[in-house]
């Protein structure tokens, strides 16, 4: 073949052209580097951002509440997984089928469900919270386009309304709003964690990139109280509720030698699992939040000053005569007339007009130094939302009738947890203990207010009173000496005394040593009987003799057969 | 000019590339797998919570209680109570005291002893006490 007779190999190109293409090429060349550069350099953050945006995620690690637990191990309050339900309101389709289902599941109307995805602003609405995880996983089965869940966790209480007052409950975010759950939030409530990882197309986890937070589990929180007397004194308490008909009531158990509260029950009451339809009524815990006028209960203590004052002795003859007494325009009365008892025989029946004269006998300061100094009129410090502190008024606007009506209850306020806190003072010796709610393991140091001695001469006084001549008889134990003391005491409803009543009981056992202190009160009885020693002590005998048993105290009177008690109609009357 | 020990160290590069990719992939599986085992770690630790939630509630007080009724078991009433002599305090925590004074026992193995309850004896019978308890009991376990 001939090429070169080829015309257009021939042809001569003008330069221009070559070095145009060259340098077209190498422009060309210059902007891809450039834009490489611009790209990896000036440009990666954003671009490595997006990048990570399609396969990096960073998930949440849930870390559980810490548990509630009893003195001896027992779960009171224990997180489970759980499930809230929400929906997308741009997304949500469901037939009436399904709508049904789901009503069913969730335990909802399916018109509230319906009602909830169609009317409203915004995308996402909550449809129920802390859904157990075996519902969730039926719901999740129903397949609804728009229909999403949210791991979370549910908060389970295995002892239900027994123990209600005391643990409280958290709110859907697991956080404490009452009771033991909020006051120790900050040691249960956990720390969630944070992780950023690599996932794939089908969204399961290939590879961990850095952990942002490491997940911090709440701690357990052991409480003092002790389930199974929780679980006497509150089946006591309702028992005495239902026969009394009684308006509400609270029970309070402690351990006299540490202060712990081994039990707290109030009537009435809820159940923190299904907290749907719950009064503030039922949420009150009485025992601590409401205060009263205490009544008899208050008396030792009057018998404490006087002692210490070295005033009386136990044996020193006070003059109740006909069983009333004037104090200027007002009168003082007694149920029965008495004549003439000793300080001891003032105790065992509850003379006001003995109380009064003892009182009367003292110095308005040395009788509030002692009320305060056992705790009434400041808050316990126990360690629960919302305690109440009570009221004691500032001695110096005593008036003789105020004074000898304090000697007797009436004039001060103060609350169950502070009554069952005072007569520590008569079961440990002289010395009264703060309150605590959490176990304690080493020993605890009370504060001296009385003497040994005369802490041991009202204890003998308070022995008294559970005798056939005593108020409260019915409060007695079999085979342990027990001290006590009545107390009734009318309300005020619109600053007059009615006739309602407010009947309690505070005792010890066994008195030798006592190892259990129990405060009893039942807000208006309505059969009849109201005394203290007909209401409330039944109550105190059953729980204590339950709870002894339950501890395996050793009893300290195994000969006596002091079971034989009078009939409850035949028992001594009291005096408010 | 190309050596022989270029082709060798080509080779070697290839094979290290593959290496490396295959390593790469195994060990996403291997960490898949942990996750996976991990998971499962987190659902048992969730079961034996809600097993432990279950027991509490199942051997709480009020319902062994009731299933103790339901056994015709009751509280040994004051005559059937043989005291013991007052030997030493506090010594007699479980022994003593739960074979005379209280059947402290468990009943029918739950962890918790709760409040005595024994077989029923010649004063037996249900007393009202007994059937307050029933209810007690049925309401306290809704």
């Amino acid at each position: 073949m001939n090429y070169r007779g080829n015309s257009a190999l021939m042809l001569r190109l003008e330069g221009w052209r070559a070095s145009f293409i060259l340098v077209l090429l190498l422009g060309l060349f210059v902007a891809l580097v450039g834009r490489a550069v611009f790209l990896q350099g000036v440009h990666s953050d954003f671009l490595q951002h997006k990048g990570d945006e399609r396969y990096s995620r960073v998930i949440s690690q849930a870390a559980y509440r810490g548990e509630v637990k009893d003195r001896n191990g027992d779960p009171l309050a224990i997180s489970l997984p759980a499930v809230s339900v929400w929906a997308s309101r741009d997304d949500a389709e469901m037939n009436p089928g399904q709508l049904q289902q789901l009503a069913t599941l969730l335990n909802m109307p399916a018109d509230e469900i319906s009602r909830r995805v169609n009317e409203g602003r915004g995308n996402f609405v909550y449809l129920k919270h802390q859904v157990p995880q075996e519902v969730a996983q039926k719901v999740a089965d129903i397949h609804i386009p728009g229909l999403f869940e949210q791991k979370g966790f549910r908060r389970s209480y295995p002892k239900g309304e027994m123990m209600a007052h005391l643990l409280g409950y958290t709110d859907f975010d697991d956080r404490g709003q009452d009771g033991a759950e909020l006051t120790y939030q900050r040691v249960l409530g956990g720390m969630n964690g944070a992780r950023r990882v690599i996932k794939d197309r089908a969204g399961s986890v290939i590879e961990d990139v850095e952990n942002i937070r490491e997940p911090r589990p709440g701690q357990d929180v052991v409480l003092s109280v002790d389930s199974r007397l929780q679980y006497l004194a509150w089946r006591e308490l309702h028992a005495a509720i239902t026969k009394n008909k009684a308006k509400a009531g609270a029970v309070m158990v402690l351990d006299p030698r540490t202060g712990e509260v081994l039990a707290l029950a109030n009537y009435p009451d809820y159940n923190p699992n299904a907290r749907e339809h719950v009064s503030l009524m039922q949420l009150r815990n009485r025992a601590i939040a409401d205060t009263y006028e205490p009544g008899s209960t208050l008396k030792p203590f009057t018998i404490a000053a006087a002692l210490e004052a070295h005033k009386i002795t136990p044996a020193t003859i006070i003059q109740t005569g006909n069983g009333t007494m004037n104090i200027g325009p007002a009168v003082i009365h007694d149920t029965h007339p008495g004549g003439a008892l000793t300080v001891s025989q003032v105790i065992q029946r509850s003379s006001n007009v003995g109380a009064a004269r003892i009182a009367l006998g003292l110095s308005p300061e040395a009788m509030w130094n002692i009320f305060t100094d056992v705790g009434f009129g400041q808050t316990p410090k126990m360690g629960l939302p919302g305690e109440a502190g009570g009221r004691v008024r500032p001695y110096r606007n005593w008036r003789p009738i105020e004074q000898a009506t304090m000697s007797y209850g009436h004039g001060i306020s103060v609350s169950l947890a502070q009554l069952a806190r005072s007569y520590t003072v008569f079961a440990n010796d002289g010395n009264v203990m703060p309150l605590t709610l959490l176990k304690q393991t080493g020993p605890v140091s009370g504060r001296r207010v009385i003497s040994s001695r005369t802490a041991s001469e009202v204890k003998d006084m308070l022995e008294l009173v559970v005798k056939p001549e005593g108020t409260a008889p019915l409060a007695q134990v079999r085979g342990f000496r027990v001290a006590g003391k009545t107390g009734t005491a009318h309300k005020l409803d619109h600053g007059r005394y009615s006739n309602r009543y407010v009947a309690s009981f505070v005792g010890f056992a066994p008195a030798s040593n006592p190892r259990l202190l129990i405060a009893v009160m039942i807000d208006e009885p309505s059969t009849g009987d109201y005394y203290g020693g007909l209401v409330a002590a039944p109550v105190f005998s059953a729980l204590m003799s339950g709870a002894l048993q339950i501890l395996g105290v050793q009893p300290d009177d195994p000969a006596s057969e002091n079971y034989a008690v009078p009939a409850s109609g035949s028992a001594a009357a009291e005096e408010t | 000019m190309i050596r022989r020990i270029d082709f060798v160290l080509f080779g070697c590069l290839i094979l290290c590339a593959i290496a490396v990719v295959n390593t790469q992939h195994r060990a996403r599986r291997v960490f898949v797998d942990l996750e996976r085992e991990k998971t499962m770690g987190d659902e048992l630790a969730a079961d034996l919570r809600r097993l432990q939630a279950e027991r509490a509630t199942l051997a709480a007080a009020n319902r062994v209680e009731r299933v103790a009724i339901d056994m015709k078991m009751h509280l040994p009433d004051a005559r059937n109570v043989i005291v013991m002599g007052n030997q030493s305090q506090d010594v007699a925590n479980a022994s003593a005291v739960s074979s005379s004074v209280a059947m402290n026992a468990p009943v029918g193995g739950a962890p918790q002893s709760s409040p005595a309850v024994t077989k029923p004896t010649a004063h037996s019978g249900t007393s009202a006490k007994t059937k307050q308890a029933v209810q007690l009991a049925k309401r306290g376990n809704r």
